[in-house]
């Protein structure tokens, strides 16, 4: 059979080329997120860097894995589609099914062992280069331990692998499936049948991509909120299930509106070929919606977290002003404020700590916490100062020593209720506060509260970031700070001021997604190239019996404009729930919180990705055929 | 599932094949044919177009499952065998002629040949490659892609590969449809010829009345049963009940 694998990589080197360029992409996808994690791991866990870098590339690979998982999928499905005629002949001829999908699997092994190490090289150097936008998002690389080194180029190839094996296996079976001749037949057209299983499966994945959609409406919090983007990559999951039914109901009855009308020969033969050939532009449609989907969710939902946030801050505060200086506020600064006449203050302290999330170490101590905030506030601070929100317990609560408030999100997150105790740590040392309080306002003010009374017995204590004032002269409290460094603002602006540091530092995350959009725009345009030199026959039979080469292009162009709007379409469809559950678990009935300025950039990426990829290809096939002979004009 | 095997001197035997595609509307290609063809003995099969031809071959051949009724080919009961046990049976007892060639693009003439002996796990026996490709005007283009080839040429190598494995039963799909009548007629000479030296039973569909009245017994199929049957034929003959059968 080995020489059948060598002959076949060497015959269709175009898709395998471009099947080995998106392994070797998301082998370098992978293998940064996995460098990061274990630089993370490396850090041990006393050492904060790495707990935020752990934090950091979990969150991470649930995106960017689902993304590897369905590109690479797609990709393999579709170089394999392209040779079903060729799989078909095989067993004609003799070969048994083992023998082909054994033949199948022996390719799909050579070319993802041979691509996903390099990538993983690639992805190490990718994180390294990484490493001054982490350092500019606050994050520090620890060094790696050599030991853990060949770990993330390890896992790269043993998720790349057996994704690859299954989406072989799956396209192999459509050419077993069938009788030998019914296959040799059939491989010319595709079948718009779609099993039984598979559409249970998607039945399934979009019923559960809807449910997790509603997610914020029970979970609260960023949590919700980002629980809920993942419905997305579940919808669009479903659609790919689905989509050979779903193009042929949807162009089925196109083509009925457009008998009655008077199309033209292009437009007729371009909707037929896209109804006729539904799997093929279900396999391009796929990278596209996802490239539309991850960059809509992920601006999105950031969105709508930030509104949050901003209107949470904003009702919360319920002071004249908000002083803040450019190192925090000294003793001597909050005691001269509130000497001024009329003046009353109350400073804000903030705490760096980390939570323990798991109750033992299964996964390593390094996962075990979670880098947090914690904030610190005078007990007696009263609502019209400060509210937090309260839905059980009150500030007051936290004048006793070893006491703790913890937001709606963090009680979700961390599994406790009131009266029981979160484990925390400052510097090395580990506290136990029990929780006496919880409040609604977490995006605002963080997940966990305590008072300078609360810590007494820790010993920690917090530096004054903000100075809340109250005051029936806000000018005159202006007017005394001016030249001393420290600024006093409304709300508003203090709202604004804190959500423009945030937006500085969001750089980090604006890059990890165009990472993603990266991969998932070039697994797109490789799909459409796939699909379109996959055609070279199809085409040039147009052209014999009698298309010209305008009628040719406007058809392909046709087609390519109608592939990009599907992808949009669902794509679309596969977002809004997301961000309808998002906008609505995070700021209440609202208009969805779309990021319009990403969303227009990604609609026209969506379309112009199988314009352009379509037609160059077209064009190029086109070229090589007339060099080839003269049949240009046969 | 339970196989049968007897000594027989009938190579093919189809006893009451009916195929049925099912769809919006089902098609019932063959609707009970039996048929005994006798080792050794060159039959050709005609009928309309759409009147079950081909799907008589493919069912007789393996290639496709009958809806119901019995298949022996060489003695072997090919009902219940499980697919791939019928692909062995067919690699290695059974040899197809398709009328579009049916060569893998990529291999080059000697390979093609040897595709179904490699496919077993055997080593390919390169004398009798050597003789076949003689036999059939190959010499000098073992190394030869398909698409270098002329219709003619790919037309014998898809033979040499029919015949390579020494099976009981060589069919041929219109193996002349595609050629001109010079082509056709030299083909068909070598397919005759080669497979009456190894003793081999031939099924061949064809339209052509002169490619039939070369057989020993035409078969006319209409509607998915036999017709007619014409021992010893005439192109006028066969002409005449093709007619017949178009009234």
């Amino acid at each position: 059979m080995w020489f059948l694998v060598r002959r076949g990589v060497r015959a269709h080197r175009g898709s395998m080329m471009a099947t080995a360029l998106v392994l070797l992409l998301a082998g370098a996808l992978v293998s940064m997120t996995g460098w990061l994690l274990v630089a993370g791991l490396s850090a041990g866990p006393d050492d904060t860097r790495g707990t935020e870098l752990v934090a950091l590339s979990t969150s991470f690979a649930g995106t960017a894995l689902s993304l590897v998982v369905l590109v690479v999928a797609a990709t393999v499905t579709l170089a394999l589609r392209q040779r079903r005629r060729e799989l078909a002949l095989l067993r004609a001829v003799g070969a048994t099914g083992r023998q082909v999908r054994r033949l199948v699997n022996g390719e799909v092994l050579s070319l993802t062992l041979g691509a996903a190490p390099v990538g993983a090289l690639l992805g190490i150097a990718l994180a390294w280069l990484l490493r001054p936008v982490l350092e500019d998002a606050g994050f520090a690389v620890p060094q790696v331990d050599p030991l853990l080194a060949p770990l993330p180029v390890l896992g790269a190839t043993l998720l790349l692998v057996p994704t690859g094996l299954v989406a072989a296996r799956l396209a192999a079976r459509e050419s077993l499936r069938l009788s030998p001749t019914a296959a040799v037949g059939g491989s010319r057209v595709e079948s718009r049948e779609v099993g039984r299983v598979r559409r249970v499966s998607a039945l399934v994945l979009a019923l559960g991509g809807l449910v997790v959609a509603c997610s914020p409406l029970f979970v609260p919090g960023s949590m919700g909120a980002a629980t809920a983007a993942t419905s997305a990559f579940l919808l669009v999951a479903a659609a790919a299930l689905a989509g050979p039914v779903l193009v042929a109901w949807t162009f089925d009855r196109v083509a009925r509106v457009s008998n009655g009308g008077g199309r033209s020969a292009t437009t007729r033969l371009a909707l037929a070929n896209v109804r006729g050939f539904s799997r093929r532009l279900t396999t391009v449609v796929v990278p596209l919606a996802l490239m539309l989907a991850i960059g809509t969710v992920q601006t999105s939902v950031n969105d709508a977290v930030t509104r949050a946030a901003d209107q949470q801050l904003t009702e919360a505060i319920g002071a004249d002003l908000v002083v803040t200086g450019p190192a925090g506020l000294t003793r001597a600064d909050v005691a001269t404020i509130g000497a001024l006449d009329g003046v009353a203050v109350t400073p804000l302290s903030a705490v760096p700590a980390e939570v323990r999330t798991e109750s033992d170490d299964t996964f390593g101590e390094g996962l075990s916490w979670e880098t947090t905030g914690m904030r610190v506030v005078p007990a007696a601070t009263g609502p019209d100062v400060l509210d937090p929100g309260m839905v059980d317990g009150s500030l007051s609560d936290l004048a006793r020593p070893g006491t703790v408030a913890v937001s709606t999100d963090a009680r979700f997150e961390l599994g406790v209720r009131l009266g029981g105790t979160v484990t925390w740590r400052h510097a090395g040392a580990v506290h136990t506060s029990r929780v006496v309080a919880v409040y609604e306002r977490g995006l605002a003010l963080g997940p966990l509260l305590a008072s300078d009374e609360a810590l007494r017995d820790t010993g920690v204590q917090g530096v004054t970031d903000s100075l809340l004032v109250t005051t029936p002269s806000p000018g005159a409290v202006v007017g005394a700070l001016s030249g001393t460094g420290l600024v006093a603002q409304g709300v508003d602006a203090y709202v604004q001021a804190v959500a423009d540091a945030a937006a500085a530092s969001s750089r980090l995350s604006s890059v990890l997604v165009l990472l993603l959009l990266s991969f998932a725009g070039i697994g797109a345009a490789n799909a459409v190239v796939l699909a379109t030199s996959g055609r070279r026959d199809e085409l040039l039979l147009l052209r014999r019996t009698g298309a010209t080469r305008r009628q040719l292009l406007v058809t392909t162009f046709t087609e390519a404009l109608v592939t990009g709007a599907s992808a949009w379409t669902i794509g679309v469809l596969a977002v809004l729930p997301a961000v309808i559950g998002a906008t609505v678990g995070l700021l209440g009935p609202a208009l969805p919180a779309i990021d319009l300025t990403t969303t227009g950039l990604l609609t026209v990426a969506v379309l112009a990705i199988p314009v352009v990829c379509t037609l160059a290809t077209v064009a190029r096939a086109q070229r090589a055929d007339s060099l080839a002979g003269g049949r240009d004009d046969s | 599932m339970t196989t049968t095997t007897t000594r027989t001197d009938v190579s093919v035997q189809l006893t009451d094949v009916h195929k049925t595609y099912s769809g919006a509307t089902d098609v019932h290609a063959l609707r009970g044919v039996s048929i005994s063809l006798p080792a050794g003995s060159l039959t050709a099969v005609m009928g309309q177009s759409g009147s079950g031809k081909s799907t008589l071959l493919n069912c007789a051949a393996g290639l496709d499952v009958p809806t119901s009724g019995r298949v022996v080919i060489g003695g072997q009961d090919l009902t219940g065998l499980s697919p791939d046990a019928l692909t062995r049976f067919r690699r290695d007892r059974i040899g197809f002629v398709f009328q579009s060639y049916n060569l893998i693009g990529h291999l080059s003439v000697a390979e093609n040949i040897a595709l179904p002996v490699l496919l077993a796990g055997r080593v390919p026996d390169q004398r009798w490659q050597a003789q076949l490709l003689a036999a059939l005007g190959l010499g000098g283009l073992e190394h030869r892609l398909p698409g270098h080839l002329s219709g003619g040429q790919a037309q014998r190598v898809a033979i040499a590969r029919a015949l390579f494995t020494r099976p009981d039963v060589v069919f041929a799909d219109e193996p002349t449809g595609a050629l001109d009548s010079r082509s056709g007629a030299q083909v068909l000479e070598l397919l005759r010829d080669t497979a009456a030296s190894l003793g081999q039973t031939v099924v061949l569909v064809t339209h052509d009345s002169r490619v039939a009245a070369t057989a020993e017994r035409v078969l006319f199929i209409a509607d998915g049963v036999i017709a007619d049957t014409l021992e010893a034929p005439t192109a006028e003959r066969v002409t005449a009940r093709m007619l017949d059968l178009g009234r």
